[in-house]
C-alpha cells in the first residue's frame, strides 16, 4: 500500500509548480527564483527520498532481520553448521570408523580418553576419534534434517495446497474435497509427531531412510494446515476477486496469484522443521529406531549410544547433545526471526 | 489571561517518540488550546497529524517507555489546579473515568469481547463511585437508558458482539459519562459508524455537553462533524496547529491553505454539477521538519521561498487581507479563544477561497508575495 | 451448550473411524503380516496358515476390518508379546502413574509458564524478556531424553536431592485404593507416602514439563503482547480501573484463550514425552511400557498405545473446545 501514494507524491512537489514555468509569460528572474524554491524544497525533503516504500515484503523482511540479533545469531550458527556438514570429509582429521586407539579405551573398567592433542574431543567408547565422528555426523544430521523437511514440505504443501485451492476456487465440490483432506490431516494431527514417527519406523524397520521418512511424514499435517490456512486467507482477498472478475483461469489464479502470496509462513515453517527434524531424529535413535549403521555416525545415534556412559564419561553424550541443541537453536532462531520479520502485525 | 481560568489549558504540548536506534518522531510539536465547560473544541486534521496522540497524552495513556511528553496541561480539579502531564500514574488512574473520560473510534474493538456489557459499565461505577451489586446494576441500566439504548436490562447481560455498531458506541458513551466527568475526549467517535447513526451519536454528545456542562474535546478528520458540533476549532498539521478559530470565521474565511484544502476536499451537494473537487495532493508523510519551514509546503500550491526559511509563527489572521496581519503577535485584541490565528506566511485571501476551482496559476499568489517582501 | 457438546461428540465419529482404518491398514502392512508378530521367527508355513485361519485372516478384508473394529470397541487391544498379558489390562494398571506424571508436568508448565510469559510481555525488551524467550527456545531445542538424563545424573546421582527411579522408595508401605499414589495417600492419611511420591515426581515431571513450559511461555508472551495492544485494554485504562482489574479481567481473560488451546494440543505430545522420560527414570507408567515395546517390536502394545493417545487427544480437545466456548462468548454464538 505505501507505494502508490508515495511515488505519486515524490513527483508531486517538483512537477506541479513547474507547469506554470513552462508557460510563455514566465520571464527569466521569476524562473530562477522558482527553481531555487523547488531546489530548496527538494533539499529539505531529500533525506527521505529512499525510504523503504516500494521494496517487496521479502526485501523489507530481510532488512529487518539484518538488524535483529536473533536472526544474526541464528544465521551464524546455521552457516557454520552448513560449512562443517558440507566440507566434513576435508575437516575431519581421521576416519570416523577407524578404531585406531581401541586399545586405550575400556568402557567396562571406566577407562575413557578425554581431549588431547591428537584427538581434540577425545575418544569414544570404541576408541574412535570423537571429533571426526562429530564432524562427519554433522553431514548425516544435515541430511536427515533436509530430507525430512523436504518430505514434510512436499507432501504437506501438496495436500494443503490442493485443499486450499479446492476450497477457494472449487465451489461446492471443492469445499467437500477440502473437508475430506482436512479430516485426514486432523487425524494425523491427533497423533503426536514423535509417535507418528515411531509408528512409521516400526513399520519399515530401522534405518536412516526410516528416520528421514518418519520425521518428514510427521511434519506433513503441520505444513498442510499452514499452507491451506494461508491460501484460504489469501483467497478471500480482493485481488483474487479481481482476477476472477477478469476471467483469469482458476488454476492460474491458484498458482500465480494465491500460492506465491501464501508461501511465507510455509517457508518459515521449513526452517523451524529442520530443527524439529534433528531433535526428533535424536529421539528416534534413543528409541532404537535410528540408523544402526556405525559407518555413518549421526548425532542422534551418537547421543543415544552415549547415554549408557553418562555417569562415567558424560562428555561422550554432551558433545553430540550440545551439537544438536546449538544447531536446532540456530535454525529455530532464524525461523523465528523470519516469522517476526514477515509478520504484518509487527511491520510498521 | 482573561476573566476566568479555563477548565483545561493545554500549553505547548509536545510528544516525541523514540524508537530503539531509530530516529525520533515528533508526533505532537507544540499544540496549545483550552477547554471550557459546556463548549466543544475540535481538533481537526488528517490521520497522522497528531490529534489522537494529543488526546492520549492528556489522558496519560501513552506507553511509559520511548515517549517524551513536554509542555503542560493544567486542569481545574476539585482540590485545586494540577498539571495532568506531571501527575503520578496512580493519581491519573483516579482521575481517568471520574474527572476525564474518553470515547474511542472503533466501538467494537474498544469493548472487551469476553465480558458482558453490564460488567464493563458497572466496573467503572464500582471503581470511582464505590457502587456494588444491585445498586450498580440499576445505575448501569439507567446510564444505558440515558444514552438511548432500549431495553437496557437485557443489553447489560449481552456481549459486545451481540450489539449493533451504534449501540456499542452508545454503551461506550454510557461508560464515559458514568461518573459525570468534567472533560470528555471523543476520538473520531463516528468514523466507524453508518451515516445515520453518526448523526444520532453526535446529537447525543451535543445533548450531554449542554445538559451536564461537560467540556468536550472532539477529535476528527470530518469537517461535517466539526461544522455541526464544535464551537472552537484547531486545525492540526504534522503535530502543530496551523489554524485556529471559532466555527463561524473558520468556515466563512479560512486562511491557511491546508484548511482551505480540507474544505475543498469535501463534495458539496450545492456545488454545480461537474465541478471537480480540489483535493490536497500527496500525503501527510510528504512534509519537512517544522524547524526548517512550513511542514505543509511540499503539498501546498502557494508556498514561497519564505515558507522554507524557518518555522512560521502562529499569528492573527487579518479579516481583510491576511497579508498585512503578519507580526509576532497579531493582537487583534479580544479573547484568545475566539481569535482567529494561523501559522502561515502566505495565507489565502477571501477571494482565493471563494474561487474553489483549481487556480490557473497556483504559484501566482506566492510570486506576488515574494516580490513585495 | 448441550447441543454444542453433542455436535462435537458426533464430529468425533468420523475422526476416530478414519483412525481405526489407518490402524487396521497399518496392522495389515506389518512386515510379513500380523502373524509374524505373533509367532516366533522359525515358525513353519503350516503354523502360519493355522494362525491366519484362527485370526480370520483368510476372510474378506471388510469382514476382517469389522471384526477388528468390534474387538476394539469391546476394549480388546490384543495381548502384549513381551508380557503375555492383555494390553488393555497393562494400560489400566499403568495409567495412574502416567496420569500423575503428566498432570505434574502440565501443572509445572502452566504454573510457571503463564506468569513468566506475562512478565516477559510486560517487560518486553528487558533482560527478563530475553531470558524467558531464550530459555524457552533452548527448552524446545533440547532433546527431552537428554534433559531427563542430565537431571537424573546431576540432581539424583551427584547431588542426591531426589530419587532417581520409580514411583516410590523401596520398602514404602501403602494402601492401594485406586493406583493413584498421591490421591490414595491423601485419602488414607499416609502422608509419608504422599511426600515420597511427590519427591519421585519432581525430576521426571521437570523433564516432561520442559517442552510444554517452553511453548506456554512463548504462547502467553505473544498473546499478552497482542492483547496489550488491543483497544479494549486502552478503554479499560481510560476508565481508570485498577491495574489488577485491567490485568485479570481485560488482559489475561483474553490472552489466555489461545493458551488454553495450546494446553490441549500439548497434552497429546505429553504422552510421547512420557515414553522418553519414564524410561529414563524407570517410572512404572505406560510410557516405559511402550518404550520396552518399541525395543522389542511389541506391535499390539504400539497399536493400542496409538489408539489410546488418539482417543485421549480427541477427548482432551473436546474438553478444550467446551472450556473455550465457556470463556469466549463469540464462539458460543456460532
Amino acid at each position: 500500500m505505501p507505494t502508490t501514494p508515495s511515488s505519486q507524491n515524490r513527483s508531486g512537489p517538483e512537477s506541479a509548480p513547474e507547469t506554470p514555468a513552462d508557460a510563455p509569460d514566465g520571464h527569466a528572474p521569476l524562473l530562477g527564483r522558482k527553481a531555487a524554491r523547488i531546489d530548496r524544497l527538494a533539499e529539505l525533503m531529500g533525506h527521505r527520498e529512499e525510504g523503504d516504500h516500494g521494496a517487496g515484503v521479502w526485501r523489507t523482511a530481510f532488512a529487518r532481520m539484518r538488524r535483529s540479533p536473533m536472526a544474526i545469531t541464528g544465521a551464524v550458527i546455521v552457516v557454520v553448521f552448513l560449512v562443517v556438514a558440507l566440507f566434513s570429509p576435508l575437516i575431519a582429521p581421521y576416519s570416523p570408523t577407524s578404531q585406531a586407539w581401541g586399545a586405550e579405551v575400556f568402557p567396562n573398567r571406566n577407562v575413557f580418553v578425554g581431549p588431547r592433542a591428537e584427538n581434540w574431543l577425545g575418544l569414544d567408547n570404541l576408541g574412535r576419534d570423537q571429533f571426526s565422528r562429530m564432524v562427519i555426523g554433522a553431514r548425516q544430521t544435515l541430511l536427515v534434517g533436509v530430507v525430512a523437511t523436504l518430505v514434510g514440505f512436499g507432501v504437506g504443501a501438496l495436500l494443503g495446497g490442493a485443499a486450499g485451492a479446492a476450497s477457494v476456487l472449487g465451489g461446492r465440490w471443492g469445499r467437500q474435497v477440502d473437508n475430506l483432506v482436512m479430516r485426514v490431516i486432523d487425524m494425523m494431527l491427533a497423533l503426536p509427531t514423535l509417535l507418528l514417527a515411531v509408528t512409521i519406523a516400526a513399520l519399515v524397520g530401522s534405518s536412516l531412510t526410516t528416520v528421514m521418512i518418519a520425521v518428514g511424514v510427521a511434519q506433513v499435517p503441520i505444513f498442510a494446515r499452514l499452507l491451506r490456512g494461508a491460501m484460504l486467507s489469501q483467497g478471500s482477498r480482493d485481488y483474487v476477486l479481481a482476477a476472477r472478475a477478469l476471467g483469469v483461469r482458476k488454476h492460474r489464479i491458484a498458482l500465480v496469484h494465491i500460492l506465491p502470496n501464501s508461501l511465507g509462513p510455509v517457508i518459515v515453517q521449513s526452517t523451524l522443521t529442520l530443527a524439529t527434524a534433528i531433535i526428533d531424529a535424536a529421539a528416534l535413535s534413543y528409541l532404537g529406531l535410528g540408523n544402526p549403521d556405525p559407518a555413518f555416525p549421526e548425532w542422534g545415534t551418537m547421543l543415544a549410544d552415549a547415554q549408557r556412559f553418562l555417569s562415567s564419561a558424560p562428555q561422550l553424550a554432551v558433545y553430540p547433545a550440545l551439537a544438536i541443541i546449538v544447531t536446532a537453536l540456530g535454525f529455530t532462531l532464524l525461523g523465528e526471526a523470519m516469522r517476526e520479520a514477515l509478520d504484518p502485525k509487527l511491520r510498521k | 489571561m482573561s476573566s476566568s481560568t479555563p477548565l483545561l489549558a493545554v500549553d505547548e504540548l509536545s510528544v516525541v517518540f523514540r524508537g530503539r536506534g531509530s530516529d525520533e518522531v515528533r508526533a505532537v510539536d507544540g499544540v496549545s488550546f483550552t477547554l471550557e465547560e459546556g463548549r466543544v473544541t475540535g481538533l481537526v486534521g488528517e490521520s497522522g497529524c497528531g490529534k489522537s496522540v494529543t488526546s492520549l497524552a492528556l489522558m496519560g495513556l501513552l506507553p511509559d517507555r520511548g515517549v517524551e511528553v513536554g509542555g503542560s496541561a493544567v486542569m481545574r480539579l476539585p482540590e485545586g489546579r494540577a498539571d495532568l502531564l506531571k501527575l503520578s500514574q496512580r493519581r491519573m488512574r483516579d482521575l481517568r473515568g471520574s474527572q476525564m473520560a474518553m470515547i474511542f473510534q472503533d466501538p467494537l474493538s474498544s469493548l472487551n469481547p469476553v465480558v458482558p456489557i453490564g460488567r464493563q459499565v458497572t466496573e467503572i461505577l464500582r471503581r470511582h463511585r464505590g457502587m456494588r451489586g444491585p445498586a450498580a446494576g440499576k445505575e448501569a441500566a439507567e446510564l444505558l437508558n440515558r444514552v438511548g439504548i432500549p431495553d437496557p436490562d437485557r443489553r447489560l447481560r449481552e456481549y459486545p458482539h451481540q450489539l449493533s455498531g451504534g449501540m456499542r458506541q452508545r454503551a461506550l458513551i454510557a461508560m464515559a459519562v458514568a461518573c459525570r466527568p468534567k472533560v470528555m475526549i471523543a476520538d473520531e467517535p463516528t468514523t466507524a459508524l453508518d451515516v445515520t447513526i453518526q448523526a444520532q451519536i453526535l446529537e447525543l454528545l451535543r445533548d450531554l455537553v449542554t445538559e451536564e456542562g461537560t467540556a468536550l474535546l472532539m477529535i476528527t478528520h470530518d469537517l461535517g462533524v466539526v461544522a455541526g458540533l464544535c464551537d472552537d476549532i484547531n486545525v492540526l498539521y504534522a503535530g502543530r496547529a496551523v489554524e485556529k478559530a471559532p466555527r463561524a470565521p473558520l468556515f466563512s474565511g479560512p486562511t491557511h491553505p491546508y484548511t482551505v484544502g480540507l474544505l475543498g476536499s469535501i463534495p458539496r451537494l450545492d456545488a454545480p454539477r461537474g465541478e471537480p473537487l480540489t483535493p490536497i495532493r500527496g500525503s501527510i508523510n510528504d512534509n519537512i521538519a517544522w524547524s526548517q519551514g512550513c511542514a505543509f509546503a511540499p503539498r501546498c500550491d502557494h508556498y514561497t521561498m519564505e515558507c522554507l526559511q524557518g518555522p512560521p509563527a502562529l499569528v492573527a489572521a487579518g479579516t481583510a487581507a491576511g497579508a498585512d496581519a503578519r507580526g509576532p503577535d497579531g493582537g487583534s485584541g479580544g479573547n484568545p479563544a475566539t481569535a482567529h490565528v494561523h501559522r502561515c506566511v502566505n495565507p489565502l485571501r477571501r477571494a482565493d477561497t471563494a474561487d474553489r476551482s483549481a487556480p490557473e496559476n497556483p504559484a501566482a499568489a506566492g510570486e506576488d508575495e515574494e516580490a513585495q517582501g | 451448550m448441550l447441543r454444542f457438546i453433542v455436535r462435537r461428540l458426533l464430529q468425533l465419529i468420523p475422526t476416530l473411524g478414519g483412525l481405526s482404518i489407518l490402524l487396521f491398514v497399518w496392522l495389515q502392512r506389518l512386515p510379513g503380516g500380523p502373524e509374524y508378530a505373533l509367532l516366533p521367527d522359525d515358525a513353519t508355513a503350516e503354523q502360519r496358515a493355522a494362525l491366519r485361519r484362527s485370526l480370520g485372516l483368510d476372510e474378506p478384508i471388510t469382514v476382517q476390518y469389522l471384526a477388528f473394529l468390534r474387538r476394539i470397541l469391546q476394549g480388546d487391544l490384543g495381548t502384549s508379546l513381551n508380557t503375555g498379558r492383555s494390553v488393555t489390562e497393562e494400560f489400566f494398571t499403568r495409567f495412574p502413574a502416567t496420569f500423575e506424571l503428566g498432570f505434574t508436568a502440565m501443572l509445572i508448565a502452566v504454573a510457571a509458564g503463564v506468569p513468566l510469559g506475562y512478565l516477559a510481555a510486560r517487560r518486553r525488551g528487558t533482560v527478563l524478556d530475553f531470558a524467558a524467550v531464550g530459555g524457552s527456545l533452548l527448552g524446545i531445542c533440547t532433546p527431552v531424553f537428554f534433559l531427563a538424563f542430565i537431571l537424573k545424573v546431576v540432581f539424583a546421582e551427584r547431588l542426591g536431592l531426589f530419587p532417581s527411579a520409580f514411583r516410590l522408595s523401596p520398602g514404602m508401605n501403602r494402601t492401594d485404593l485406586t493406583g493413584f499414589v498421591v490421591l490414595d495417600g491423601l485419602r488414607t492419611g499416609e502422608f509419608d507416602v504422599v511426600w515420597d511420591a511427590l519427591l519421585h515426581l519432581v525430576l521426571p515431571g521437570l523433564a516432561l514439563a520442559s517442552i510444554p513450559l517452553a511453548v506456554i511461555v512463548r504462547m502467553t508472551r505473544a498473546s499478552v503482547l497482542e492483547v496489550l495492544g488491543e483497544d479494549y485494554v486502552r478503554t479499560a485504562n481510560a476508565k481508570g480501573l485498577h491495574r489488577n482489574t485491567v490485568r485479570t479481567r481485560h488482559v489475561m481473560r483474553n490472552a489466555m484463550l489461545p493458551v488454553v488451546t495450546a494446553v490441549g494440543l500439548l497434552t497429546g505430545s505429553l504422552f510421547a514425552g512420557a515414553v522418553l522420560t519414564e524410561s529414563v527414570f524407570a517410572f512404572p507408567g505406560i510410557g516405559s511400557f511402550v518404550y520396552a515395546a518399541t525395543q522389542g517390536r511389541d506391535y499390539p502394545v504400539l497399536t493400542g498405545f496409538i489408539l489410546l493417545i488418539a482417543t485421549m487427544y480427541v477427548l482432551i480437545n473436546l474438553l478444550v473446545d467446551i472450556s473455550y466456548s465457556l470463556l469466549d462468548p463469540r464462539v458460543r454464538a456460532q
